[in-house]
């Protein structure tokens, strides 16, 4: 895959424009995560409500793939109920995995599906939903 | 003496002896501090090896096994000529990490040291051995605290004074996240004066500078060989002949044996003793082979050349807008960088998939380093001698390049 593939307008866009990008002092439950290999750190903010995640935001530092994924998957869960957050972020992993997964649940979220191949990256792209992951089990 | 570019065109012409770059013309390598390209004579010399010398070495009294042990242990000795030890005080490895496992297992349960001091710029592979053995046999770990980059050494003469003669201080000869070379011989000197040993991380440092063992202070050295020239998993432990002789054994099984009882048993001698199970015999043939190509291109000349690579670097990355080096103005071998708007694995990915320039990315095994910096990820550079004043261009040009190319996003 070239580089345009990977640092694509969508990715790129994401990176630069997100409007999930930000400390949020209302949130009620925090989440920070790391990927050891480089050293990243991601901080999630998540607002629940009767059970229903009504903000999502993140602060942190990463290369321009983990803060697009973040901001992606930030778009996707916002509006889910605990229950559909969950499925969502499973969804996503068997994606990663190269497993069988649900195109529909995942939106502009299986556009990362082609980073499957980059092993180094894979670890870029899940921060934030492995993150999420976490904070949502509790 | 050679000028710059006279040395240039001299590794240009050997650069012919590496067949990636005739199988790859446009790369530029620059990750040579994580393993290094193979030229050809090493590449046959393996093959060699296996075509008609090839069997188990110290075992059979056939002439094949008789000729694969001399293959064997003539590299023994060409290295420990390379190195300047004598060839009953170097001991084949799997590489500098293992050499550094086995003296810090040893040394941590031998009960003449009750101090390690490492150190926090070295690589993990020389910390982490000396922290985990340390910390389970009850010996004090001194993480000895760095300024930026680089030691400062009043606060390692503090540290020395404070010693009761019962320690190990362990340092890299060259550092591999960000170039820098400590004055070990003078840390060496201060060591030896406060009744310590000392200990000397060559992966870096062997493939860049003639060293000579018996003339240093220097007690135990390891370094790799693939890290100059030769395969992966084969490397070298040198130590003192009594302090070698000193030291457990890390690996149980067969060569490292005199006499198996069945309570208890006799241990081999020397370096067979810390040679346990059947070594990498073919390792050890790639690493004569690379000592021979070193020696004919001339160490001083490969030395040279790469500092000159450095510098221009240095010069070339400090004229691009929006870069900070960090590594110290005398870095060998090595020039670290962070862009200060765009992350290290956006800038390798630019480099890599739209210049075929390999890059490192990333924390280089130096969490504490990086930590020290300021920084959680930087790119690195780092030269051989296959490199030329005009990979350095393009990687200047290129990092230029994805500097304007992510900043056109903001």
């Amino acid at each position: 895959m070239s580089f345009d593939d990977i640092y694509s307008d969508f990715i790129m866009h994401h990176y630069r424009n997100s409007v999930h990008r930000g400390i949020d002092k209302e949130s009620n439950l925090v989440e920070k995560g790391s990927n050891l290999s480089c050293g990243d750190e991601i901080t999630l903010f998540i607002r629940m409500k009767d059970e229903k995640i009504t903000s999502l935001s993140y602060d942190g530092h990463g290369c321009a793939i983990s803060q697009a994924s973040a901001s992606v998957m930030a778009d996707l869960l916002e509006g889910k109920t605990l229950k559909e957050a969950r499925k969502t972020l499973a969804n996503f992993s068997k994606m990663l995995r190269g497993e069988t997964f649900d195109e529909n649940l995942l939106g502009d979220a299986s556009l990362f599906e082609r980073l499957r191949e980059y092993p180094m990256r894979v670890k870029c792209v899940s921060l934030a939903w492995k993150t999420a992951e976490r904070a949502l089990k509790k | 003496m050679f000028s710059p570019e006279e040395l240039n065109g001299y590794f240009e012409g050997l650069k012919r002896d590496f067949p990636i770059f005739s199988h790859d013309p446009s790369l530029v390598y620059l990750d040579s501090a994580a393993t290094t390209q193979k030229p050809s004579s090493v590449l046959a010399a393996i093959r060699d090896f296996y075509e008609r010398n090839n069997s188990n070495v110290h075992r059979g009294v056939y002439p094949l096994a008789e000729a694969a042990t001399e293959l064997y242990e003539s590299s023994r000795r060409r290295l420990s000529g390379f190195v300047g030890c004598r060839p009953c005080e170097l001991v084949f490895t799997k590489g500098s990490t293992e050499g550094l496992n086995v003296l810090a297992s040893s040394l941590s349960i031998c009960g003449d040291y009750d101090t390690f001091i490492v150190p926090v710029f070295e690589h993990h592979s020389n910390f982490v051995p000396w922290q985990y053995h340390a910390r389970k046999n009850g010996l004090r770990f001194i993480p000895l605290p760095i300024s930026q980059n680089s030691l400062d050494m009043s606060l390692v003469k503090e540290t020395l004074q404070r010693m009761n003669g019962r320690f190990v201080f362990s340092l890299a000869g060259l550092v591999n996240s960000t170039g820098y070379r400590p004055p070990f011989e003078e840390i060496g000197s201060l060591v030896h004066l406060a009744g310590g040993i000392m200990v000397l991380d060559g992966a870096q440092l062997i493939p860049h500078e003639k060293f000579s063992f018996s003339e240093s202070n220097v007690d135990f050295l390891v370094f790799s060989g693939h890290k100059m020239l030769s395969e992966t998993g084969i490397g070298c432990l040198v130590g003192r002949e009594k302090l070698l002789g000193e030291l457990n054994p890390f690996v149980f099984g067969g060569q490292m044996i005199d006499l198996v009882g069945k309570e208890e048993t006799i241990f081999s001698e020397g370096v067979a003793k810390l040679e346990g199970g059947t070594q990498n015999i073919s390792g050890a043939v790639s690493m004569l082979a690379a000592v021979e190509y070193l020696e004919n291109a001339g160490m001083e000349r490969i030395s040279t050349h790469v500092s000159n690579l450095t510098s221009r670097a240095r010069e070339k990355i400090r004229a691009i807008g929006g870069y900070i080096i960090h590594s110290p103005e005398s870095s060998r071998a090595v020039i670290t960088f962070t862009h200060s708007r765009v992350h290290s694995h956006d800038i390798a990915e630019f480099l890599g998939r739209k210049m075929n320039i390999a890059l490192r990315s990333g924390h280089h095994c130096s969490q504490l380093q990086m930590k020290e910096l300021g920084i959680i990820s930087a790119c690195r550079a780092s030269f051989y001698l296959y490199n030329t004043f005009e990979d350095v261009d393009r990687l200047a040009n290129s990092l230029e390049e994805a500097g304007r190319w992510f900043d056109e996003f903001r």
